[in-house]
């Protein structure tokens, strides 16, 4: 009796590995990787549900994405996410290590796109810009020198919890002119800025924290991403030496023809200019499309970081620079965070 | 030297009454025990006493204070548990120590006293064992040592001799009367053991049902029992009912005479009379009462016959020395007249069990 | 009596025990019984964790056994600091728990039994609710425009609001408001079970309440005391939602640090010398509360 359980167990125990291995993928599925939120919310509404009902294909998006997961990804050797999303550096260094894919421009056909949106290892998906933000009933900085003034402009700073989003500011804070903190960023100055203030900073790591901390008067300045902080009630902002910068959809290295299958009509679809201008509703962030600006309001339109009167103030992120300097640029960076 | 008196206290628990119109006295210096069955309110006196509860009526008084009201911290007692409550995670020595330490009295007068209280019990050399290193036996004379060492005005025992078993318990009885005789302490004991009662107190209070059946040395409880109840807790008793006859004779409904003692009752009245087993002697054929033996149970050094008297009566007789009956053989029971106590009322039993 | 019957006991039991324990078979029906489940729970939860050992001490590119991991780690300023502030933390936050916490176990002892059950109740719910959702919830009681700084700023008492959050603080709040019930409901059933009859003889004996309260009942509550604090100490070590969004990245813990070895600068050798060096001290810390339970229950 008591072996006839023992091999019954054994039986069941096999029975729910077999069970519970992945299904065969019957359907198609495409699976992607970014930082969700309200983003990947509007990437359901706007390109996913469209693409679902017009070519079948169904994209399952996990959060989060970058550099980090790309490696470990590659690493394991099993590529889930077929595609990851990222700021320039993140891109430079994933295709200096051979983790990404080369974009077939070709088979992504669809509608135009700007140049500089079309990379060989990227898929510009969107114009962002990191600005700076502060509550309306604060005094107003007009440059970063004044934004990191913490004795003419007193009150708690919000800042992205991200080297490569606050690193050059900073250094603008200590001194740096705008043209040469854009070629590359002064460490020491740099540092030297964030741990002067470092008393009243509030440091972030999710996009909608500065706009809710500015409301909240827990900070009343903020450097924020342009999307989360123009329209704001009860904040003000500028796009003057804001950072420039584009949003990549980056493809993993080594994925195989199915998904390839999947990732092209995938792209093609954001070639859209009516799908990026649903995006819009959501996120302030313009697509690649020239088309875009003829169909948005004149309203709409000043948001754009990449309008006319906004671009010529701003200044475009250089991602060599970050990629040549990532090691060091850590180090810095762990030791300064973890010895607060 | 201090005594204890209890003016018509009451003590109720909610909708139950725990003991009603008690009173009573414990005289200076002496061992009194309160007696009763389970439920018969002796737990509740012990803690109104210790000043653990307080009484819902009536008057509590120690030497010349009251102390009805006044909290057990204050009263000077010494108590101590059945279970003997000594403090797990101190020493033996710290046990003992705890209530001279609380009279803030010197390191070394703590040190004097705990040594003598500890020798008084025959531990000495145990003062850094722990409690739980200890048998319980030797957990109970440091319970003593313990409550004797700050020299109190009375000491407490709740059911002291319950947890030993017979050989210890003769031990530790005679201990502790060799204590309180030596220390002159006034001690009240609580307990429902009639042997630990009649062996070791001066007067006995019994109680059941939350009242006072009687009070009276052991003596005197054990061979003129007031009541029914008090009759049959103490040992056996063979109650027998009936009417008084000229001579002390009692007659029954059953046409048996029981020869009895002289008594200044009026002939004819309704009598209880009582006759303990130990008083009755057995011969095969030479008695007052014939009957058959119907039980035998051997208890050492006695043997206990229950013989089925001819009226039907079942009596109870014990048999000692030589001369065994068996069951089924007939016998003849005979008493000296003057062993015959009548019970002052014939009333059922109240209360108890 | 007892010491007889242990006696008796032993006499009967000493003959039979040599070839009692001989005799013990091994149960392999059982084993097989289990197997699967053993099987299961090596695979998915021995393994990984051998594996993060593994790349402790083993080079990333060649497979080698390295010290390199270690080095970089102890000779890093950073890292060292962490792990201390971590401890320095994780014991205030036990401190103010035990502080909060055996009060409230006390004082639910004294109460009615109906009122003692709300209580506990109320204590016990804390654990239906997300740890999210709660330490978000801090944000609006104790923020600058929150319940807490409004109330302070109309009661007069404050004319500034008063920093709650984005620091130690707000942290330390958190995290016990999280581990208090660890620590009250162990408490409040050892409380239980002190003999009050010890309590009634420390009376007669003439002590105070104080008295009775700081040497009878107290050191009698200690062990699981104790115990409790060692849990409550353990978990403080391995919490990372409360210091991240509590301490606004100012307050980095062991487990926000290996946020940023793992998911930003895939420092993945680093990240598993941590979680050695974090999972021996849990363990031997463990060992301790185990060996505290053992001896006094």
């Amino acid at each position: 009796m008591k072996k006839h359980l023992g091999n019954l167990s054994l039986f069941c125990a096999a029975t729910l590995f077999a069970c519970s291995g992945p299904l065969a993928a019957q359907e198609k599925v495409l699976h992607i990787m970014d930082s969700g939120g309200e983003y990947a919310d509007a990437l359901d509404k706007c390109i996913h549900e469209p693409l679902l009902k017009e070519k079948g294909i169904k994209v399952v998006q996990e959060t989060p994405g970058g550099y980090a997961k790309m490696t470990a990804q590659a690493k394991s050797g099993v590529i889930t996410n077929v595609a990851t999303d990222g700021a320039t550096g993140d891109m430079f260094r994933l295709s200096a290590e051979d983790l990404a894919e080369p974009i077939d421009w070709a088979r992504v056909g669809g509608d135009a796109m700007f140049d500089e949106a079309k990379n060989k290892f990227g898929f510009g998906a969107s114009y962002y810009s990191t600005i700076m933000a502060w509550r309306s009933d604060a005094k107003a900085p007009a440059n970063f020198a004044e934004f990191f003034d913490t004795e003419k402009f007193p009150g708690k700073r919000a800042l992205p919890d991200y080297p490569e989003f606050v690193l050059a500011f900073a250094a603008m804070g200590g001194g740096m002119s705008v043209e040469d903190a854009a070629k590359g960023v002064d460490l020491d100055l740099a540092f030297k800025t964030l741990e002067k203030i470092k008393g009243d900073t509030i440091w972030w790591q999710s996009g909608a924290q500065p706009a809710q901390l500015l409301k909240d008067n827990e900070a009343q300045y903020a450097i924020a991403w342009s999307g989360r902080v123009l329209g704001q009630e009860g904040v003000s902002a500028t796009y003057n030496q804001g950072m420039l910068d584009i949003s990549w959809w980056v493809v993993a290295k080594g994925i195989s023809d199915e998904q390839k299958d999947l990732l092209y009509p995938w792209l093609e679809y954001q070639t859209k200019a009516e799908a990026q201008k649903c995006l819009l509703d959501y996120l302030p962030y313009p697509g690649p499309s020239p088309e875009l600006e003829k169909i948005v309001t004149p309203e709409v339109l000043k948001t754009f970081p990449t309008s006319a009167e906004n671009k010529k103030v701003q200044w475009l992120i250089n991602g060599q620079w970050w990629y040549d300097n990532a090691k060091e640029v850590e180090k810095r960076w762990n030791d300064f965070k973890l010895l607060q | 030297m201090t005594n204890v008196r209890f003016s018509s206290v009451s003590k109720s628990y909610g909708p139950v009454q725990a003991i009603g119109e008690v009173s009573l006295s414990v005289a200076s210096g002496e061992f009194t025990t309160i007696l009763g069955p389970s439920g018969s309110g002796k737990t509740t006196m012990l803690s109104l006493i210790a000043g653990i509860a307080q009484p819902t009526s009536g008057r509590i008084e120690l030497g010349d204070r009251e102390i009805t009201y006044v909290p057990a911290a204050q009263r000077n007692i010494g108590l101590v548990f059945q279970s003997y409550a000594l403090f797990p995670h101190m020493s033996i020595f710290d046990n003992v120590a705890f209530p001279l330490r609380i009279r803030k009295l010197s390191a070394a007068e703590v040190r004097d006293r705990v040594t003598d209280a500890l020798r008084l019990v025959r531990l000495e050399g145990f003062e850094q064992r722990r409690p739980h290193q200890l048998s319980g036996g030797q957990q109970q004379r440091v319970a003593l040592a313990r409550a004797i060492v700050f020299k109190p005005d009375i000491l407490l025992l709740d059911e002291p001799l319950a947890a030993l078993d017979r050989k210890l318990r003769e031990e530790v009885r005679s201990e502790i009367r060799a204590l309180q005789r030596s220390l002159g302490i006034t001690t009240i004991m609580v307990t429902h053991d009639q042997e630990e009662a009649l062996s070791l107190s001066d007067h006995v209070v019994l109680l059941s049902g939350g009242r006072v059946e009687q009070i009276g040395t052991p003596s005197e409880i054990y061979h003129r029992p007031a009541t029914r109840f008090a009759a049959g807790f103490l040992g056996l008793a063979n109650l027998i009912d009936g009417t008084l006859q000229d001579g002390g004779i009692v007659q029954t409904s059953d046409g048996e005479r029981i020869p009895g003692a002289a008594s200044d009752r009026t002939p004819g009245s309704t009598v209880c009379a009582m006759i303990r087993p130990e008083d009755i002697r057995t011969h095969p054929d030479q008695g007052f009462l014939q009957g058959n033996v119907r039980d035998v149970v051997f208890l050492g050094e006695i043997r206990r016959y229950t013989v089925e008297l001819d009226s039907g009566r079942m009596i109870n007789a014990n048999g000692s020395g030589g001369g065994a009956m068996r069951e089924g053989e007939r016998v003849a029971l005979s008493w000296d007249p003057a062993s015959v106590w009548l019970l002052p009322e014939c009333a059922a039993e109240q209360g108890g069990h | 009596m007892i010491d007889a019957s242990l006696a008796i006991d032993g006499a009967v039991a000493g003959p039979a025990a040599a070839p009692a324990s001989a005799r013990r078979r091994f149960r392999w029906d059982l084993l097989l019984l289990i197997a699967p489940l053993l099987l299961v729970t090596a695979v998915v939860f021995d393994v990984p964790l051998l594996n993060t050992a593994y790349w402790a001490v083993s080079d990333a590119k060649s497979g080698a056994l390295t010290t390199r991991h270690f080095q970089e780690f102890l000779e890093s300023n950073a890292y060292m600091r962490i792990i201390w502030r971590t401890l320095f933390v994780s014991l205030e936050v036990t401190l103010v728990t035990i502080l909060l916490g055996y009060p409230l176990a006390y004082w639910t002892t004294k109460l009615r039994p109906r009122l003692r059950m709300i209580v506990l109740a109320l204590v016990v719910m804390t654990f239906w609710v997300s740890i999210l959702v709660r330490t978000y919830a801090w944000i609006v009681i104790l923020g600058n425009a929150g319940l807490v700084n409004r109330s302070l700023h109309w009661l007069g008492i404050t004319s500034k609001p008063v920093e709650f959050l984005y620091n130690e603080l707000g942290i330390v709040i958190g995290m016990t408001n999280v581990l208090l019930p660890f620590l009250v409901l162990p408490l409040y059933a050892a409380m239980l079970r002190v003999d009050q009859r010890l309590l009634q003889v420390a009376e007669t004996l003439g002590a105070s309440r104080l008295r009775i309260f700081w040497q009878v009942f107290f050191p009698l509550t200690v062990p699981t005391l104790a115990a409790s604090s060692i849990l409550v100490f353990i978990l403080s070590l391995g919490f990372y939602i409360t210091p991240a969004v509590l301490g606004g990245g100012k307050v980095p813990l062991i487990a926000n640090m290996m946020d940023l070895l793992i998911n930003r600068f895939a420092r993945w050798e680093i990240a598993a010398v941590v979680s050695v060096v974090l999972m021996a001290i849990t363990l031997t810390l463990y060992a301790v509360y185990q060996r505290l339970r053992e001896k006094y229950q």
